[in-house]
């Protein structure tokens, strides 16, 4: 067969092979093209999309949780018609607790207790009082709602060594029937600003006149001493548990519970109008502190366990984004953010605040995708102190004992925390992302590898897992032998015989 | 580093459609060729193919490698070839079915050679680097392989010219 035709055959065989039918595989749809995304930008998008639709409905969370809050506020409101209810015979007296800060969760579970108490028919609800104080709006709905209540309220300052401070005057005031345990004190109730500070110009005078409006209302409705109470919020005196008695503060004096049971027993009390007659002597015990879910809400409705909680929420979230797949940093922080969005939308957070923070967690989670040399971090951080400063307005009046803007140390301690994240961990992070990528010819050299095929000089050698076009320096190497990588010609290592099998062929 | 996405996209643009027509070619399995050539892809990615000046022979090496070692572990490969319409067309398919079927008789490592040379237009050194034999092996094993297209492309004509009416 001679050159031409040789040529023709290779021209048409060419052709044939060129006309043939075959379905082709896109670019996109290629394993190749998977290899070089591993995570693509695709991926991202949707992560960020998941974690800003979570971000988004822990806001509307927050929101419809203080909607809620309102709601039950208005429903224990003055407006509506309460009847006293008739306490059903045998029935047990509620015992609830009002401990720690109020904040609009002890409002909320005092009105719950008072509603439960009275669907149970109790001849009466019993509030054991320790608290150093709270916020004004929270201690108003509790007074209201102990003033409008369809049973006798028994507030009682325990045990020994607790307080009703601030605003814990009002609410021990305004109980049917108030109590205390023998040293206990009572009163301090001037208004102050949310960072514990005077409140200065007009508004402390407004707080001021406001507080003792409320709290002489208070007294005038008990039957107590309007003049004490009014200098407790004015000059801010406070009395012992036997100066109470004496000044009519309070009604009486209890060593525990038993006790004051059997000492209001036969007293005879109004309700809304009715003189109700209190039978509570040996009566059973109905504990109603506050549920695990209650005590958790309390807990975190407080602005410094929500700025907490957002900042981890945040770190969360970014070292999930970071590192997607790890789940549980990602799950644990959308509850965090998700919790500290209540918290926010329960503590009247300042919108632009949240705004802020919101906008920072925006940025952090930026400089983890986009390389930008700190400015993202820089903008964040600026972003963060801002937001965790003005969240929580240090300059609302609230009753002294809790604060209610965020502290100094918080706000150091959030931005530290982010200035020392990024510093470390997410350089570190990243630093790993950005070595080179393992894999590739040049590894290979010095490596150890197996003939598949004879090498005369020539064959193939599986090295780093995948097979290789080889050439052996060191003459015929058997199939199935040890060789060495000594250095890469293009795509064909150069190897040479390695180890016992070399030795053996030497032999 | 084993390059950008572009880079990728391109050398896939560029050698993918010839490499696949190639092995089904010399293979007769759509499916089977489609993996081969996938995978010999990834090799190239995995040991830095895009530094070659003529990545193309590369591929063809391996692809085929891969295809012949998966296709002793697979089923009788399923043939893919559909006539299509008109009369002029027709006689071309069938001259193209005689010459794949023909080529598919050749021992594997001649159809290889065969492709490189023919549809790769690869030089006799290019070829001899590529498989690893000597140059002038790549001539012998040409004018072999040729021969026996010939002969069996004749045989065929044949026995289509004594089977039609």
């Amino acid at each position: 067969m001679n050159e031409r035709d040789q040529d023709s055959l290779g021209t048409a065989l060419a052709r044939a092979i060129d006309t043939q039918r075959v379905r082709e595989t896109p670019f996109a749809a290629s394993r190749v093209a998977a290899r070089l995304a591993p995570r693509g930008a695709g991926g991202f998008t949707v992560q960020l999309a998941v974690a800003v639709g979570l971000v988004v409905l822990g806001a509307l969370g927050a929101i419809l949780g203080q909607t809620d809050l309102t709601a039950v506020s208005s429903v224990a409101g003055p407006p509506r018609p309460v009847v006293a209810v008739r306490a059903a015979p045998g029935a047990a007296v509620t015992v609830g607790r009002i401990e720690g800060a109020i904040n609009p969760l002890t409002a909320r579970y005092v009105e719950r207790v008072i509603a439960d108490a009275a669907s149970a028919g109790a001849p009466a609800v019993v509030f054991e009082i320790n608290t150093p104080g709270g916020l004004i709006e929270s201690t108003y709905r509790i007074t209201t709602a102990f003033l409008n209540a369809p049973l006798p309220v028994v507030t009682y300052v325990a045990p020994s060594g607790a307080r009703a401070a601030s605003a814990g005057t009002f609410i021990t005031m305004a109980g049917t029937v108030a109590a205390m345990a023998p040293a206990t004190n009572i009163g301090a109730a001037h208004p102050v600003d949310s960072s514990g500070g005077d409140i200065q110009g007009d508004l402390r005078l407004k707080a001021e006149n406001d507080a003792v409006a409320h709290i002489t209302n208070i007294a005038k409705a008990r039957g107590r001493n309007e003049q004490w109470a009014e200098d407790a919020v004015r000059k801010s005196v406070s009395a012992r548990d036997d100066e109470a008695i004496q000044l009519k503060i309070v009604d009486l004096i209890a060593t525990d519970l038993p006790d004051l049971l059997a000492q209001i027993d036969g007293r005879s009390v109004e309700v809304h109008g009715q003189r109700v007659t209190l039978a509570t002597k040996g009566a059973a015990i109905d504990d109603d502190g506050m549920n695990p879910f209650e005590t958790l809400l309390h807990f975190v409705v407080d602005p410094q366990i929500a700025l907490l909680l957002f900042t981890i929420g945040t770190y969360g979230i970014i070292f999930e984004l970071s590192n997607p797949g790890l789940i549980f940093p990602g799950i644990i922080g959308v509850i965090s953010i998700v919790l500290a969005l209540f918290s926010f939308g329960t503590l009247d957070a300042n919108a632009a605040g949240i705004g802020l923070m919101i906008f920072a967690l925006v940025l952090f989670i930026a400089e983890v995708k986009v390389v930008s040399h700190g400015l993202l971090v820089a903008g964040g951080i600026a972003s963060l102190i801002v937001g965790t400063i003005i969240i929580f307005p240090p300059w609302r009046p609230t009753f002294p004992g809790v604060r209610n803007s965020a502290d100094p140390l918080t706000v150091l301690l959030v931005v530290g925390t982010s200035v020392l994240f990024f510093a470390v961990v997410v350089r570190l992070a990243l630093g790993f992302r950005r070595l080179p990528v393992a894999s590739g010819a040049g590894l290979l050299v010095g490596t150890l590898g197996v003939a598949k095929t004879e090498l005369a000089p020539a064959g193939i050698v599986r090295a780093g897992g995948d097979e290789w076009s080889a050439v052996s320096e060191s003459g015929p190497i058997p199939q199935g032998a040890a060789v060495r990588v000594r250095r890469i010609d293009g795509l064909r290592l150069i190897v040479g015989a390695e180890g016992p099998s070399s030795e053996r062929r030497e032999n | 580093m084993n390059g950008d996405s572009a880079t990728w996209e391109h050398l896939y643009a560029q050698e993918y459609p010839r490499l696949l027509r190639a092995l089904v070619a010399i293979g007769g399995d759509q499916a089977a060729a489609e993996d081969a050539v996938q995978e010999a892809f990834v090799r190239g990615y995995k040991q830095g193919l895009t530094s070659l000046e003529r990545p193309g022979g590369w591929l063809l090496v391996v692809a085929t490698r891969i295809l012949f070692r998966d296709r002793r572990r697979r089923a009788a490969p399923v043939p893919v070839e559909t006539l299509p319409g008109s009369g002029h067309e027709i006689d071309f398919a069938i001259e193209r079915a005689d010459l794949l079927a023909a080529l598919r008789q050749l021992p594997e490592r001649q159809r290889a050679v065969v492709i490189a040379r023919y549809y790769y237009d690869l030089s006799y050194a290019e070829i001899a680097k590529a498989f690893a034999i000597r140059p002038g092996t790549v001539g012998a094993t040409l004018s072999q392989a040729l021969g026996k297209l010939r002969a069996a492309q004749a045989a065929r004509q044949l026995v289509r010219g004594a089977m039609r009416p």
